[in-house]
């Protein structure tokens, strides 16, 4: 599609960025880079500002404070003033995809080409070839489905050959079944062009399959920053953690060997300092059920659970589990079994943990 | 989030900093808001400081004369209009939208068509067919063998009552399309509620459908009294002494702008009070929506000799407020169509239609300027500047063509002494008694209709489509041009439209601030309908019913559209 040698862009620099509306803040001295062909995915709860974010990187809404540097050049001007969207040579994708509804499929793409488009002409043929649409052409977008006008958007914010694509919440507006399909051609299609993405988003599962580096936000600040496996593996805190899907908290204490006692075995407390009080994470992934003659063999500690609870949810079962006695006796435990395995309520079985999905985080509140 | 338009931080930066940030777009919008307003705060002006202007002694005349007559005869107008279609408006909007009764769906809109009868047209036509030379009391005296005017009693005409009859007649549909509005923004859900709690659909419309609709009704009624205040035919054709009249009268017939300006100041205090009254109910507007479930209204089927009277009430209203005086008119027209192409009746339709034009093109581009700048750049400021500017709607057109001349005047005096002074050359009048001071009075009075459709409409297109426009390498003009308008064409036209069609029916503005001998379809018309010469210019006022049929069509189709439940039932 594109000579990649002539997509050397520098990427997108955001430095020290807070912004507030009135008096109420909404970002607090955010800085993220975005080297040239990685794609950068800011995940946060709603509201935790990861939209302004991205709004001010493309214009849309004026900097207060920091600096943002795009393809090399500052957006910043003299006397206070930040250069318009329209000069920033930025893309931007929106959560509703905003297509013109007055124009039809190629007036749309061509909106932002400047000078000749019949150079660009068969760029947008072949490009709506790629994404499958080659006969829509002359549709309109009401005449398109959800999935289709993603496409036409992408495809319309990457025909001015921006140095940045920025992406709000691209898939949140199409239904379940293809947002995963539609995920899968946007990423190769970007990957394609080389160029620096950023792209928010609320969904752990999305920003995971499509970033090079995740940002989490919460509340107006980056939180952790890393390439996503490192990420879902090593939560800086508990609020990263859950971020992820369920997740099962447990109390503990560490003592004096530095682990955490808890009804489901011991767990390395990490330097945490002996005596402070700590939540236990475990990932319901994390404990697979294992056969009693295993056990005795390989040197692994179990743990013989009561089943409460077993769903079948398509490619793993859903169990809900309770400890035999302890503190946490009472607590339903989770777990992700992959494949069908459906033991009766009310039965016993032994599983294991795996303590890469376990995460030990010292309580904010350390009174007992 | 993506909703929220970039905020210009007021409270936190410096003046310095405030300026640095205003651009092109703000700054011609603030100067253009500051232009409309200086009318209406000419006339702010002059009510709060009365020195400016009282150098004659004539306020004190007023005051120990008229005034007070002026204010009781206003204010019993103003409550009669008030009542009169609040009962009407809010009477058959019930019935259409609640009932199902033969003709209702045509009714419906029919209801709308007295909108485009102006109130001083419909006072002529009546006139003529009530007084004592005319048809009816002819007939009447005809039948029964009365032979002079002590043999009957007969209601007159021209008198207050009357002119509550006419304006009423001519203006509940603010209040019907209003109540209407109401009633089918309601959740079905609702009334359903009541009924299922126990409720006589009566009982459900007066303790429940009612009291929602309530803040629209009285937005209507408000509205209808400020059209009332603003009415100088009816009244000035019924010798009936309301303050339009007196502004007129005491300008033209005494000579005294100051002693006119001071009434209008006076006048000024009910338009603050309407204008209050209005905002007050908007702001109630609020406990509107409490459910989004806009199914088919449950209508009730009515009995047979119900569903006659139903009909009949719609009918009356339709008949009074539309059909007689368009059906007269024409007859009239069909008659005496002569006479009136020969008494310059082209020319005079020729000044309306390019006025008409001419405002309709400027309140249009002005109003889309403000409300586009205010998209761009919402700053608190800017937008107060516009909502000042756009008070003009609720302010009477006699109280505006003080606003206007009195700026201009000085402007003109300022001039025309600085160049008899430097060249010994007098300039005399530049501004003022001309067509330009016209165009400014129709601007300033009717920028609120433009710019209210056109900030509506604007506010349908979604911000993102702004972004996608501007990061895709497109400016704010740009942008405006290839997504916006556009977009908004047939609002664009039917703002154009609405503001052609007022400044075809406007008459005391025009009679005020008109070049000497420069005569609209209005003027003409009032003018030979005063003479008692209504067959002789029936076609012209037959041409201004004409083009107030226009936006009746425009809102016809509104209506025919605006039935969500219809629509939600066809989607499901």
């Amino acid at each position: 599609m594109k000579d990649n040698t002539s997509m050397m862009a520098a990427g997108l620099s955001m430095q020290n960025i807070s912004h507030a509306f009135g008096q109420h803040r909404i970002l607090n001295d955010i800085s993220i880079e975005v080297p040239n062909g990685q794609i950068a995915c800011l995940l946060g709860p709603s509201g935790c500002g990861k939209t302004t974010l991205l709004r001010i990187a493309a214009g849309l809404e004026p900097l207060q404070s920091g600096k943002i540097i795009i393809d090399g050049r500052s957006m910043s001007k003299s006397g206070g003033r930040s250069v318009p969207p329209e000069k920033r040579n930025i893309g931007l994708m929106f959560q509703d995809f905003a297509l013109f509804p007055h124009l039809n499929v190629v007036d749309n793409i061509s909106f932002g080409i400047k000078g000749s488009l019949s150079e660009r002409k068969r760029w947008i043929v072949a490009g709506l070839d790629k994404i499958g649409l080659a006969g829509y052409a002359d549709h309109f977008p009401h005449e398109l489905s959800g999935g289709q006008q993603q496409r036409i958007a992408l495809l319309r914010a990457l025909a001015p050959e921006p140095s940045v694509l920025l992406l709000d919440e691209p898939f949140s507006g199409l239904d379940a079944t293809r947002r995963a399909s539609v995920r899968e051609q946007t990423l190769e299609f970007l990957k394609e062009s080389g160029l620096s993405a950023l792209m928010v988003t609320h969904d752990p599962e999305e920003a995971m399959f499509m970033s090079d580096n995740l940002l989490i936000m919460d509340k107006g600040q980056l939180i952790q920053s890393g390439p996503p496996i490192e990420i879902y593996s090593h939560p800086k805190n508990s609020f990263v953690a859950t971020l992820f899907g369920q997740i099962d908290v447990l109390d503990g204490r560490v003592n004096n060997d530095g682990l955490v006692e808890t009804s489901l075995g011991n767990f390395a407390a990490n330097q945490i300092a002996p005596g402070t009080l700590v939540d236990v994470l475990i990932r319901p992934e994390g404990i697979s059920p294992c056969k009693k003659s295993h056990i005795t063999t390989e040197k692994t500690e179990t743990v013989s659970l009561r089943v409460v609870g077993a769903r079948p949810i398509g490619r793993s079962s859903h169990l809900r589990l309770t400890t035999l006695s302890g503190v946490n006796s009472s607590s339903i435990i989770r777990a992700r079994v992959p494949g069908i395995f459906l033991p009766e309520t009310g039965s016993l079985i032994d599983v294991k943990i795996d303590p890469a999905y376990v995460f030990v985080f010292a309580k904010q509140d350390q009174t007992p | 989030m993506s909703q929220r338009v970039s905020v210009l931080g007021l409270e936190k930066t410096s003046v310095f900093a405030l300026f640095r940030r205003i651009d092109g777009w703000t700054f011609g919008a603030l100067l253009t808001s500051l232009l409309i307003a200086v009318p209406i705060l000419s006339v702010f002006v002059v009510a709060l400081a009365p020195g400016i202007t009282s150098s004659d002694d004539i306020w004190s005349h007023l005051v120990s004369t008229v005034l007070f007559h002026y204010i009781s005869t206003t204010l019993t107008l103003m409550l009669g209009v008030g009542a009169g279609t609040l009962i009407i408006g809010t009477g058959t909007a019930w019935l259409v939208t609640m009932h199902r009764f033969p003709g209702q769906s045509i009714f419906e809109w029919a209801l709308v068509l007295p909108l485009a009868v102006p109130a001083y047209v419909i006072a002529y036509v009546y006139t003529d067919l009530l007084e004592y030379a005319g048809p009816l009391q002819i007939a009447l005296r005809g039948i029964f063998g009365w032979s002079s005017y002590g043999d009957y009693w007969f209601p007159e005409i021209r008198s207050l009552g009357g002119a509550i009859a006419m304006l009423t007649l001519v203006l509940y549909p603010y209040v019907y399309l209003l109540a209407r509005a109401a009633f089918l923004e309601q959740s079905v859900s609702v009334l359903e509620a009541s009924r299922v709690l126990g409720k006589t659909p009566w009982q459900s419309f007066t303790k429940v459908a009612l009291p929602i609709a309530r803040p629209a009704v009285v937005a209507g009624v408000s509205l209808v009294m400020m059209e009332t205040l603003n009415d100088f035919g009816t009244v000035d054709y019924f010798a009936v002494a309301t303050f339009t009249a007196g502004i007129y009268d005491v300008w033209l017939n005494m000579n005294s702008i100051s002693g006119a300006a001071q009434l209008a100041s006076v006048m000024l205090m009910f338009v603050i009070a309407l204008i209050a009254l209005e905002r007050l109910s908007r702001h109630g507007r609020k406990f509107h929506h409490t459910g989004s479930k806009h199914a088919t209204l449950p209508t009730v089927p009515l009995s047979h000799s119900k569903a006659l009277l139903a009909s009949l009430i719609c009918l009356l209203p339709i008949i009074l407020g539309f059909a007689i005086p368009a059906g007269i008119l024409i007859d009239y027209s069909l008659a005496f169509y002569q006479v009136t192409l020969d008494s310059d009746y082209l020319l005079y339709t020729t000044n309306s239609l390019l006025l008409a034009s001419t405002s309709a093109v400027l309140a249009v581009m002005i109003g889309l300027f403000l409300a586009y700048s205010i998209r761009l750049h919402g700053s608190p400021l800017l937008i107060g500047a516009a909502r000042v500017a756009s008070i003009g709607y609720a302010v009477p057109g006699a109280v505006l063509a003080i606003g206007v001349i009195l700026p201009l005047s000085y402007f003109d005096n300022a001039v025309d002494s600085y160049m008899l002074e430097t060249f010994g050359y007098s300039t005399g009048l530049i501004l003022s008694g001309t067509i330009f001071a016209v165009i400014i009075g129709y601007l300033v009075r009717f920028l609120a209709l433009s710019f209210g459709t056109l900030e509506a409409s604007l506010g349908k297109v979604t911000i993102n489509m702004d972004g996608a426009s501007r990061t895709l390498g497109h400016g704010p003009a740009s942008t405006l041009k290839r997504v916006h308008l556009p977009l908004i064409r047939t609002s664009i036209l039917t703002a154009g439209i609405l503001v052609f069609v007022d400044v075809m029916k406007e008459l005391p503005m025009t009679m005020l601030l008109r070049p000497f001998n420069f005569e609209t379809l209005a003027t003409y018309v009032h003018q030979y309908a005063s003479d008692e010469l209504l067959e002789e210019s029936a076609l012209g006022a037959l041409t201004i019913v004409g083009a107030g049929i226009l936006p009746v069509i425009i809102l016809s189709v509104a209506i025919s559209r605006s039935r969500p439940g219809h629509r939600s039932s066809e989607s499901s």
